[in-house]
């Protein structure tokens, strides 16, 4: 056979080298012999053709250099002819393989048997191409191979395939998400490391079970749902829900289901793709609980807050009530007894009197700081100008007796109770009278529009405020000089403050000791702003 | 006429009492000043009821708000009720100083809101003016002839 084949191989290397047609005509007059050698011939040729249509074709000397190749090899080789013959084989060498494998082959082929397998050549632009490789060593009659023929068929396409298909099976392996193909009636097909690690259950132990088998009972209708859309050819979008692991434990997932068609388009199953999300939930769940307690802290604040003004207020009130008794009843002794006891007793009933008289003013200031909170006055427009001029009016005796030159330029109106405005400028400005240098009191009031807000200023030449006391001036019965010094109970700045906080503004103020001090407070416009709009 | 005046004082303090004694008798008060505690005497006095029952009907009635068992508005709605008691003028006299008490005393036709002072002097010159205007000034109703003496 094998001999029979090398004789018409050789016959039609000699009629190609003779430059003879392959399928020549009938010459007259043959031999019945000659005519079955043209048959044969023919028959070959027309195989070598059907062959060449096919298959990629080269033929090399036992070196490995190549002597025959047909157009196919040099259509995937991407090199002419010319550049291949004479060339060893080792041209399209792609270094994809190791150096054993050639050997290998080269064992077999040199032994004379036939080779098969897939090798990765290099065309003359460097890219890469598969082919599914047959080798045939032709041998001598002392059955040494004397050259070898190599059929070939291209097996790019189907390498790349393979490729993608592998790299693709290795993304879903290693995949932290559980991804799971399921058939229409809900039996695992596919089974990922990440459904293992999220379900519990090996890839063994869950294909050809339920899917049904990783779904509470009160979410059984889940399944259906998904099922049935899944027929309907539509996907599920992740959705938050609870899986049951393999031992009985329950999961917090994020899960989205997605039809999987056949080759000709037809929904067989569906990829069923499931994350962990109970360290998210748990995330949700402290932030939720936290916002609750946030929330349950701040009505508790205010709760608080609010029984704190109320007991602040009856508490000063009914206060009241027995101190007046002590104020008017040691005014009763000391107006009826002076100088008829001894002078221990009129000195004792001084002290009495004057304590009393503290007391009660201290329970009066008590009470206007505590009414503040109290939501009794109606918010309406204030002009902050007017506020000014009633304030020069009730300041009229101080003003007259320091000869104080307040001046202020352009204020704004603002949303607010008409008396606590009244209040925080006559406070402010009383202050800044009662703290005077030794030069004639000047103070300034102005308003600045910033950010949202407006910024009062009250500024004074006056004694000024060493930097260290700046925030304790706020703080209710606080006081930075005796009481002989500059009379007072340390309230007014309280009151601005809690003035001030109502209506969500901050005060402070900027002074240096000796050099006039300037409180700064702001009002938020955009509270006018709502209020107008809500108006029109 | 030699009228003497009849002043009732409702007020559980007595403390207070005792102040509106000392005020009126510093002011030169020279008529009669009687007290009651509570809000259910105050009625009794005025209705001439139980213990009361030759109580003179009184010319003035100085009268608190925060009172126990009826407190003063009940009984300042009670005597403006009564056809005869009404013409009593009342002074509500409260350390309240509440918009909501003063328009209420008023409403319940109070005929005058003294807040009580906190000192001595402002209470003196309180029951000088209650004296100089109620009794001394104002023409008060007529009374009947039971308090003629």
């Amino acid at each position: 056979m094998k001999s029979a084949a090398s004789c018409a191989v050789k016959a039609v290397v000699k009629a190609k080298s003779d430059g003879s047609s392959l399928s020549p005509g009938k010459p007259s007059g043959e031999t019945a012999e000659q005519m079955l050698v043209a048959q044969a011939e023919r028959n070959l040729a027309d195989q070598k053709f059907a062959l060449d249509q096919h298959s990629i074709v080269a033929t090399t000397d036992v070196q490995g250099t190549i002597t025959y190749v047909n157009d196919k090899f040099c259509e995937i080789s991407k090199y002419p002819r010319e550049e291949l013959l004479g060339q060893n084989h080792r041209i399209i060498n792609s270094g994809h393989h190791p150096t054993e494998f050639f050997q290998e082959m080269y064992r077999e082929i040199a032994n004379g048997k036939v080779w098969h397998g897939e090798i990765c050549n290099r065309a003359k632009d460097g890219s890469l191409y598969w082919v599914d490789t047959t080798i045939v060593p032709l041998l001598n009659s002392d059955g040494k191979p004397r050259q070898y023929i190599a059929i070939r068929t291209d097996i790019s396409e189907r390498k790349r395939a393979e490729e993608a298909r592998s790299y693709l099976a290795a993304v879903v392996q290693s995949s932290e998400d559980a991804i799971v193909a399921k058939t229409l009636s809900g039996v695992i097909t596919a089974w990922n490391p990440g459904a293992a690690k999220l379900y519990g259950y090996s890839s063994d132990e869950a294909v050809g079970r339920p899917m049904r088998m990783l779904i509470p009972d009160e979410r059984a209708n889940e399944e259906v749902d998904i099922l049935a859309r899944i027929r309907r050819g539509e996907s599920v979008n992740h959705f938050d829900t609870v899986r049951l692991r393999k031992d009985g434990t329950r999961v917090d997932v994020s899960v989205g289901i997605s039809p999987v068609k056949d080759a000709r388009g037809i929904i067989i199953g569906a990829s069923n793709i499931a994350r962990d999300i109970s360290q998210r939930k748990q995330a949700e769940a402290k932030l939720a609980a936290q916002a609750e307690e946030l929330s349950r802290q701040a009505e508790e604040l205010a709760r608080s807050n609010a029984d704190l003004e109320q007991f602040a207020y009856v508490a000063s009130h009914d206060l009241q009530e027995p101190l007046r008794m002590v104020t008017a009843y040691t005014q009763l002794l000391a107006e009826r007894y002076k100088n008829k006891l001894d002078e221990s007793a009129d000195k004792f009933i001084g002290y009495a009197q004057d304590g009393a008289i503290r007391m009660q003013v201290l329970i009066q200031d008590l009470l206007a700081f505590s009414r503040v909170g109290r939501k009794e006055d109606a918010i309406s427009t204030v002009d902050c100008g007017a506020v000014m001029e009633e304030v020069k009016q009730l300041l009229s005796s101080a003003i007259a007796e320091s000869n104080a030159v307040i001046s202020y330029r352009e204020l704004p109106k603002v949303e607010a109770v008409h008396t606590q405005m009244v209040q925080l400028f006559q406070n402010l400005l009383g202050n800044a009278i009662k703290f005077r240098g030794k030069d004639t009191p000047r103070i300034l009031v102005d308003a600045t529009r910033k950010n949202g807000q407006w910024l009062f200023t009250v500024k004074d030449n006056g004694i000024g405020i060493a930097p260290e006391y700046a925030e304790n001036i706020f703080v209710i019965f606080q006081r930075l000089h005796a009481r002989a010094e500059y009379p007072g109970n340390g309230i007014g700045l309280a009151i601005c403050k809690k003035i001030v906080e109502r209506y969500g503004g901050k005060i402070w103020v900027e002074s240096q000791s000796g050099a006039g001090s300037a409180f700064r407070f702001t009002v938020p416009v955009r509270a006018s702003q709502k209020t107008e709009a809500a108006h029109a | 006429m030699n009228m003497t005046f009849h002043l009732l004082v409702v007020d559980d303090n007595p403390a207070d009492v005792s102040l509106v004694r000392e005020g009126m008798t510093a002011a030169a008060y020279s008529g009669k000043i009687e007290s009651v505690g509570d809000g259910m005497e105050a009625l009794a006095f005025l209705q001439k009821r139980g213990d009361f029952a030759n109580a003179a009907k009184p010319d003035l009635v100085i009268l608190d708000l925060n009172l126990p068992k009826r407190d003063g508005l009940a009984v300042l709605a009670a005597i403006k009720a009564g056809p005869e008691l009404r013409k009593i003028p009342v002074v509500v006299f409260s350390s309240s100083q509440l918009s909501r008490d003063i328009s209420r005393s008023y409403e319940l036709g109070a005929n005058c809101y003294i807040n009580k002072p906190g000192n001595l002097r402002d209470f003196f010159s309180t029951m000088r003016a209650i004296e100089q205007f109620w009794f001394s000034s104002a023409s008060l109703p007529p009374r009947g002839e039971e308090n003629r003496k």
